[in-house]
């Protein structure tokens, strides 16, 4: 009897398991349909036979699951994107205006976080500093999201581009220089602002110095200030462009779909189909005639170097670059210790606040940083490198027997000569901890390889070896040592470095950006792919994202990812779209 | 030798006997002058000095610590000099523009990377110097 209500229970669950997903996608098409519905309505769009049309056309306009196809079903399509994160959705949605351009977007997870697929991720991660290898054992696994939206579901919010100067070739960083230039990206920085929900922001001090407050050296050929701002709302693409993908008539998305080979043409010149595998097995295969490959920073050069039936070292792997560069924002905490002559001058900028914009509306959070300027840059010869003023990380004071107050009551009275004079009542003020995050110089021993593993769809596992040099961390200190001079020039206050400069890799870790590892270059035997994102030695294989990123800066990444997609998506359309 | 020669021979002898006295009286009054240029130069850059501070203490503590470290103990007057050189204080400069200089010279002292590691902070030297002088006078 037991054994029978066992029996029964299982089947009940078994029939659950089932019919639950089919009853949530249909009351959620539904639910999609209608809202476009509505909106459209709502838009005094009149009610024609059109409207009616696109309804039900959504309404019935599915995404799909491999899970639920027969094995071995084939798709053709105009353009595939292996990848629905930043740069693969912000690509496949710039073709919503174009419905005669047909799109499969091949997601290797679902619209929901699981585990199963997540710990697909997982491989060999080395790294030459203690501190990470301690705090970020599952580095591969935790640092990216493997579901539609990608990383955007754990994007932190902070856009703020890459520097002029980051796109230039610098003759003391080797490898250094893009082949475009910060001004050929501008109009889609400026576009980009608005498929990642911020408010349009203009980077430029100069414009929001009387609402922010003065600078917090002023005066200063060595060092600007930078401004970061915050999205009110961190746009997660799994939400925000659902609808916008699943909706599209002309975009099929793929989810579970882990793409496991990539196969060319007779002559190598082309890329012909992909073949994507669930881990039920269930396999699909998509023919197109452009292929962009989006799948991240460590994915990317994985899925190249993992394809080997037509190109014995990976494709697009002719100069054994795909994979190294493998570049991090390197982050160090407490690495100094600032006091202020002046503490009448505010600088409540430093510490993050809320940008009011005409009309009294409260606008984006924004944050100012210190960074060497290029002038200081080329003579100091370091790179690009943001100092964070932070009140919190004060870091511990190796001395006990003097008391801080005491100097900065001391040194504010020299500093505020002549100013006060004999009447001199200002006191230095403590202004807190310093933190900082450096971009890392180009380093071809830090790569990304294949493991000797393979994951359950039989792809090798990746093998990240993240190496840092000793000139990266000279290059805070001289940057610290900088702002200590900057300070006393100035009489704007003093610096105590506290960072061990013996021992720098114990305070170093990362900042969960991968780039670099498909750079980007004119010339092949410096780069994977060219100015335009196409890999060189393949007529029809783009890729997308933080790997084509020839150097780092110091900028948080998804900002650049995506004007970058945008970008993208303007040079395919001209290309093969018109 | 003629009368004469003998004449003019005693007063030329009369008259260097007279130029001896007077040379030690120039040499005695330069060494004077002297000390009292020194005196009073130091003596305007430690006016200079006191002036920096409405409110000595914290000064005084952190010259204390410096003369500990630095064994300047005592040495008042070669500290008041030090500064009065790195400054290059002229017989025309008033305390006030000995002050002006002082911190004209912290200044170029960070411009130039002239720097003292003092518990780690980024000082002048020449600051330190002044804080020193503080405790002192």
């Amino acid at each position: 009897m037991n054994l029978l209500s066992e029996a029964n229970q299982l089947f009940l669950a078994h029939r659950i398991r089932i019919i639950t997903p089919v009853f949530e996608r249909a009351s959620m098409r539904f639910r999609c349909g209608a809202r476009v519905y509505r909106r459209s309505v709502s838009r005094n769009q009149p009610k024609s036979t059109e409207n009616a049309e696109s309804f039900l056309s959504y309404l019935f306009t599915m995404y799909t699951d491999i899970d639920n196809l027969p094995s071995g079903t084939t798709a053709t399509k105009n353009l595939c994107i292996i990848g629905a994160g930043a740069a693969g959705i912000s690509l496949a949605r710039e073709f919503l205006s174009q419905p005669d351009v047909s799109i499969a977007l091949v997601e290797s997870g679902a619209f929901n976080h699981e585990g199963s697929v997540q710990k697909l991720y997982e491989g060999e991660f080395k790294t030459n500093t203690p501190l990470e290898a301690q705090l970020r054992k599952n580095y591969l696994h935790v640092s990216r999201t493997r579901q539609f939206g990608g990383s955007t579901n754990c994007w932190s919010g902070w856009c703020v581009p890459l520097s002029p100067w980051d796109f230039k070739q610098r003759p003391w960083i080797p490898y250094s220089g893009w082949p475009i230039t910060r001004e050929q990206m501008d109009p889609y920085y400026d576009r980009a602002t608005e498929v990642l929900g911020v408010t349009p922001f203009n980077y430029d001090l100069g414009d929001h110095k009387e609402r922010l407050g003065p600078e917090f050296i002023k005066d200063s050929e060595k060092f600007d200030t930078q401004i970061l701002h915050h999205a009110e709302q961190p746009a997660r693409f799994n939400t925000l462009y659902r609808d916008d993908i699943t909706g599209a008539a002309n975009i099929e998305l793929f989810l579970h779909a882990n793409v496991t080979s990539i196969r060319t043409l007779e002559d190598n010149s082309r890329i012909d189909y992909i073949d994507a595998v669930s881990l039920s097995g269930k396999r699909i295969r998509v023919h197109a005639d452009i292929f962009v490959l989006c799948a991240g920073g460590i994915e990317n050069p994985r899925i190249l170097l993992a394809n080997q039936d037509d190109f014995p070292r990976g494709i697009g792997n002719e100069y054994d670059l795909v994979g190294r560069f493998f570049m991090e924002h390197i982050r160090l905490l407490g690495i100094a210790e600032l006091m202020r002559s002046r503490p009448q001058n505010p600088v409540g900028m430093y510490y993050g606040r809320w940008d009011a914009l005409s009309g009294g509306s409260v606008g984006p959070y924004v944050i100012g940083v210190l960074c060497l300027s290029e002038a200081a840059q080329i003579e100091q010869q370091v790179y690009n490198c943001a100092l964070y003023l932070n009140s919190r990380e004060v870091p511990k004071s190796d001395d006990r027997y003097m008391r801080k107050s005491k100097l900065f009551n001391a040194v504010s009275q020299l500093d505020n000569y002549p100013e006060y004079g004999n009447r001199n009542t200002t006191r230095g003020s403590y202004l807190g901890g310093l933190r900082c995050r450096t971009e890392q110089m180009p380093n071809p021993k830090s790569r990304v390889t294949l493991s000797n593993w393979r994951d359950p769809l039989g792809v090798p596992k990746v093998k990240l070896n993240w190496q840092m040099q000793k000139s990266d961390w000279n290059n805070v200190y001289r940057s610290l040592e900088t702002l200590g001079h900057e300070l006393g020039r100035l009489s704007e206050g003093r610096l105590r470095i506290t960072m061990d400069q013996s021992n720098p890799e114990n305070v170093s870790y990362s900042g969960y950006h991968h780039m670099g590892t498909t750079r980007m270059s004119n010339s092949p035997k410096k780069g994977v792919v060219d100015e335009n994102c196409r890999v060189h030695s393949i007529k029809n294989l783009y890729v997308g994202g933080s790997s084509v990123f020839s150097t780092s800066g110091w900028a948080n990444p998804t900002f650049t990812i995506t004007a970058l997609a945008l970008r993208l998506a303007d040079h395919l359309k001209q290309r093969y779209f018109a | 030798m003629s009368n004469r020669d003998v004449v003019q021979s005693k007063r030329l002898f009369l008259r260097s006997l007279g130029i001896i006295p007077g040379l030690f009286a120039l040499s005695g009054l330069t060494l004077l002058s002297g000390c009292g240029l020194a005196v009073t130069r130091r003596q305007r850059v430690k006016k200079a000095v006191r002036m920096f501070f409405s409110d000595p203490r914290q000064a005084t503590e952190i010259g204390q610590l410096y003369i500990n470290s630095s064994g300047f103990d005592s040495q008042l007057d070669e500290l008041l000099d030090d500064l009065a050189t790195r400054i290059e204080l002229r017989w025309r400069h008033s305390s006030a523009d000995a002050q002006f200089l002082l911190v004209k010279q912290i200044r170029n002292d960070f411009a130039r990377g002239n720097i003292a590691n003092f518990y780690g902070w980024m000082l002048s030297p020449t600051e330190l110097r002044i804080y020193a002088v503080r405790t002192m006078v």
